[in-house]
């Protein structure tokens, strides 16, 4: 089963995306093919080295750099929305692809499930 | 015939989503279709807390659940670490924290992720409601 999950909002503004990862574990342990989507502000789960610690919080974002480990390979970002917030993808940790805006859709219907928070 | 599983994660009365899930419920069973399961995860979670009081003139979205589940038969899944980490601990939960109380309503029941992923593989079609 395809399942992707789809990220929209910053790491440490709510508990969404530390959620939507867990979820995305949880589905990667039972032998699903999962990849993760980031567009908007999603992407700043993306930027290495985040100070969650100074804020009392468990800086759950360094997991997205290991997910090789639990069988996720595919890490996207909406590239016009690299540019609307002014980030480059070389700030960004190593091993996203690149997609436009226009082929969000394409990616949807090439999975079976779609999650978001 | 189409079965569904579905995922609320909206807050129960910050939000559309449990509204909107409870319409479409009925709509399910009108064409003909089941529910196999729902599950609550996130800012959803908070549906099964039993000490919601909302106001004598609102719905009260606890109990349509528990009516919906009983009515057509399929149960009421929160996801354990979304549950506790708000304050919605059963009654198992509750004697091995060593709480003074348990907070959760009947006859929701408390499950881990996996329960999630088991109704998402077993089911035609999931629809989530945010």
């Amino acid at each position: 089963m395809k399942i992707l999950i789809h990220f929209t909002h910053t790491p440490y503004g709510s508990d969404a995306s530390r959620e939507l990862l867990d979820m995305a574990l949880a589905h990667a342990t039972f032998g699903h093919q999962v990849s993760l989507v980031f567009s908007g502000e999603g992407i700043f789960n993306l930027l290495p080295d985040q100070l969650a610690k100074p804020a009392g919080r468990k800086e759950f974002t360094r997991l997205f750099k290991g997910l090789d480990l639990y069988d996720i390979e595919k890490l996207y970002v909406v590239n016009d929305d690299l540019d609307a917030l002014n980030l480059k993808q070389d700030q960004l940790i190593d091993g996203i692809e690149p997609i436009k805006l226009g082929s969000l859709g394409a990616l949807f219907a090439a999975n079976n499930q779609v999650i978001s928070l | 015939m189409t079965n569904f599983a579905l995922l609320i994660t909206g807050s129960p009365y910050a939000s559309q989503a449990h509204y909107s899930a409870q319409g479409f419920v009925e709509g399910v069973y009108e064409q003909g279709y089941t529910i196999d399961s729902v599950f609550f995860y996130g800012e959803a979670v908070n549906i099964a807390n039993r000490f919601i009081q909302p106001p004598n003139d609102e719905k009260h979205l606890g109990i349509s659940w528990r009516q919906l589940s009983e009515r057509f038969e399929f149960p009421l899944n929160a996801c354990i670490s979304a549950a506790n980490r708000r304050g919605v601990i059963s009654l198992e939960e509750q004697s091995i924290m060593q709480l003074d109380t348990h907070s959760l309503l009947s006859p929701f029941t408390i499950v881990g992720l996996g329960s999630w992923v088991e109704a998402a593989e077993n089911a035609e079609r999931i629809i989530q409601f945010n």
